[in-house]
């Protein structure tokens, strides 16, 4: 990690735009590919590289990092370990993997030597212990244990330290982007100059402490030892994490909804492995969130042990089209994919009349479902004040589910009880039927509730009749690999 | 009717590595025609992309309405220079995309070449050219108009420099 002061000796006016996707794999194929031949070091390519590539998608890893429902869930339940256990012998005997503990020593190595401790708003936890091991590194040993019970709450405080001073710099050039975007940005501006390369330079630090831990061993171990007081993102806290958000970035949540930035956000969700246990989601997670250092460093590895002459780059650009979508009964159709098993049914991968036909049938079974959750809805609104109900209505409109629906024998038994309701004398007190009409509209909303959990079951057949050309928001990378596979490799 | 989820995965099961034409790719499922398939004869390139649509909005609401369970589509693969080109065409992927392009990548080392083929879709924010015509087209990276005289890597540390005053 150097500084990037070198920048201020480069006074070349440049068009007042981002790059375009064309522009941009230009530069990325001329500094990678002369960057080790050129009198530009790896070192001195890869920090400006990073730092490029930070200045391109700093609003891509915000937005990724603030993710309200799956990124600071992560982040927040970190924040709330107060305390880090003792660790226990079976999390001291975990195997080491040589390229963790590199990852490890790099991290001591690159940020914690090289930083400037002397500046406090740097670092703003004491770590003596840690910097006791970073300043005794020897480059040839390979019995570091960078996480120990004399490091471990001092590595959970920097861990945070580093995560909050991660997050605030992107918020920061974010939010000085967003409120540039609404000025007159004709005519240089050193203050607002400085203020984006400090950020940009701390995104960069810190991203690469971040990267450095999510691939080591420290972190490997820490997020073992304190399993039991991390919270499971996916389980649990949301409806609080909801309103704590709302509360603290209105703006966001404003910025959120234009942009409709939440598709892509919802297609990450399913690359967090949900087998293995909490510290494998928040390696992931990690991992997810400084993605882009990540790649920097898988390519100028290969590229410097490829020492290739030449980068060749083409683009195949598709033809702008309308949003129309070809009806998916015809992509199944036969014209369009080669019919896998012909419906002999040998490998086990489904025909096209087999998926045609479990689509349609998924269709019908959400129109039915969904019809049975209106009737639901209506009935408990015609019982419900539950003293004076519409009983005739109620009544009515339970006679209406069909027959053979999976939830009629629910519905007699509604029926029933308003049978019963129905047939309680004038002069019994009134509290007796009262309590009846209760149970009645107790019934109703469990069957809503009921019907409720099956149609969010059947949502995508609900949403294939109608489906629209999703309008991606965020880039995509087709072919990113999931954090899972990642780690295989 | 099967359970929606093994469904999806029985679907999704078959995936990954193979080969259009002879080219390897990073992530062509093996079980989709290439270009010159047959099956492809006689049908418009407008269709084609509308079918193409389809089944990535198709994919996408399955995303959206059910946890796909993560398998390891990497077992199969034990080749170490296919996962090794799989992670730098991955890793690429990731660089392409600034804000909101959409891309895939695939990759191929010839020789001291390393050529690299980035598919790129329409985005709202574009900024290069589209085709002119229906069909797709080839485009090469072009020197910035600004260029004059530097290098790429002055260049780059110039627009990082100077992003400060558009972004």
């Amino acid at each position: 990690v150097q500084d990037n002061n070198q920048c201020t000796s480069h006074t070349h006016t440049i068009n007042r735009k981002p790059p375009s996707l064309s522009t941009h794999l230009w530069i990325l194929s001329n500094v990678l590919c002369k960057g080790g031949q050129s009198n530009h070091d790896w070192t001195e390519v890869t920090t400006n590289l990073t730092r490029y590539v930070m200045a391109r998608s700093f609003q891509k890893m915000n937005h990724r990092f603030n993710n309200k429902y799956l990124s600071l869930p992560f982040f927040r339940s970190l924040l709330n370990v107060n305390a880090v256990p003792i660790m226990s012998q079976q999390t001291l005997e975990k195997e080491r993997d040589q390229m963790e503990v590199d990852s490890d020593r790099r991290f001591l190595e690159d940020f914690i030597n090289i930083s400037p401790l002397e500046n406090h708003d740097f670092i703003d936890v004491k770590i003596p212990n840690i910097l006791h091991l970073a300043i005794n590194l020897s480059s040839d040993d390979n019995s570091l244990e960078l996480y120990t019970n004399k490091t471990s709450t001092e590595f959970h405080q920097l861990l945070l330290d580093i995560l909050v001073k991660f997050r605030g710099a992107l918020q920061k050039v974010t939010s000085y982007d967003n409120a540039n975007a609404k000025k007159d940005t004709t005519g240089e501006d050193p203050a607002r100059e400085d203020t984006f390369n400090k950020n940009i330079h701390n995104i960069h630090v810190y991203g690469y402490a971040l990267l450095r831990l999510s691939r080591g061993h420290a972190f490997r171990l820490h997020l073992e030892n304190i399993a039991k007081l991390l919270e499971d993102p996916f389980h649990s806290g949301e409806e609080k994490e909801d309103s704590d958000e709302e509360e603290e970035d209105s703006d966001e949540e404003e910025e959120d909804s234009i942009e409709d930035f939440d598709e892509e956000l919802e297609a990450i969700q399913p690359t967090f492995p949900r087998t293995g246990g909490l510290p494998k989601s928040y390696t992931a997670w990690l991992r997810l969130m400084v993605s882009h250092f990540d790649a920097i460093e898988i390519v100028v590895r290969f590229l410097q042990k490829l020492q290739c002459d030449t980068i060749s780059v083409d683009i195949l650009v598709a033809p702008r089209t309308d949003n129309t979508l070809l009806p998916w009964q015809e992509l199944f159709s036969g014209s369009y994919l080669p019919n896998m098993d012909s419906g002999r049914n040998t490998t086990g991968i489904p025909s096209q009349d087999d998926i045609r036909v479990f689509l349609e049938q998924g269709i019908s079974r959400a129109e039915a479902v969904n019809h049975d959750f209106e009737l639901a809805k209506m009935a408990c609104i015609q019982w419900s004040p539950a003293q004076n109900p519409q009983h005739s209505q109620a009544t009515t409109t339970l006679g209406l589910f069909p027959v053979n629906s999976n939830i009629r024998p629910q519905v007699n038994d509604i029926l029933a009880k308003i049978n019963e309701w129905q047939l309680i004398p004038h002069v019994a007190p009134k509290r007796e039927k009262a309590a009846v009409s209760r149970i009645i509209l107790s019934m109703m909303r469990h069957l809503k509730t009921d019907l409720q959990h099956q149609k969010d079951g059947l949502f995508f057949f609900s949403k294939l009749e109608d489906m629209k050309l999703p309008e991606w928001p965020m880039g995509t990378s087709a072919n990113q690999l999931s954090f899972h596979e990642i780690s295989q490799l | 009717m099967a359970d929606f989820e093994t469904f999806v995965q029985r679907i999704l099961g078959f995936k990954r590595t193979g080969e259009i034409g002879k080219q390897k790719t990073s992530e062509a499922p093996t079980l989709l025609p290439g270009p010159d398939d047959p099956i492809f004869e006689g049908i418009p390139i407008a269709n084609k992309l509308a079918a193409f649509k389809t089944i990535t909005s198709m994919l996408a609401e399955i995303k959206r309405s059910t946890a796909v369970q993560i398998g390891d589509n990497l077992q199969s693969l034990q080749d170490s220079e296919e996962r090794l080109q799989l992670k730098v065409s991955d890793a690429l992927g990731q660089l392409a995309v600034g804000q909101h392009e959409i891309v895939a990548v695939t990759t191929t080392i010839a020789e001291r070449l390393f050529k690299v083929v980035v598919t790129k879709n329409y985005a709202r924010d574009d900024k290069d050219p589209l085709p002119p015509t229906p069909h797709p087209i080839i485009l090469h990276p072009l020197e910035p108009d600004d260029l004059q005289g530097w290098s790429a890597f002055d260049y780059m540390i110039a627009y990082t420099k100077n992003s400060a005053n558009y972004w």
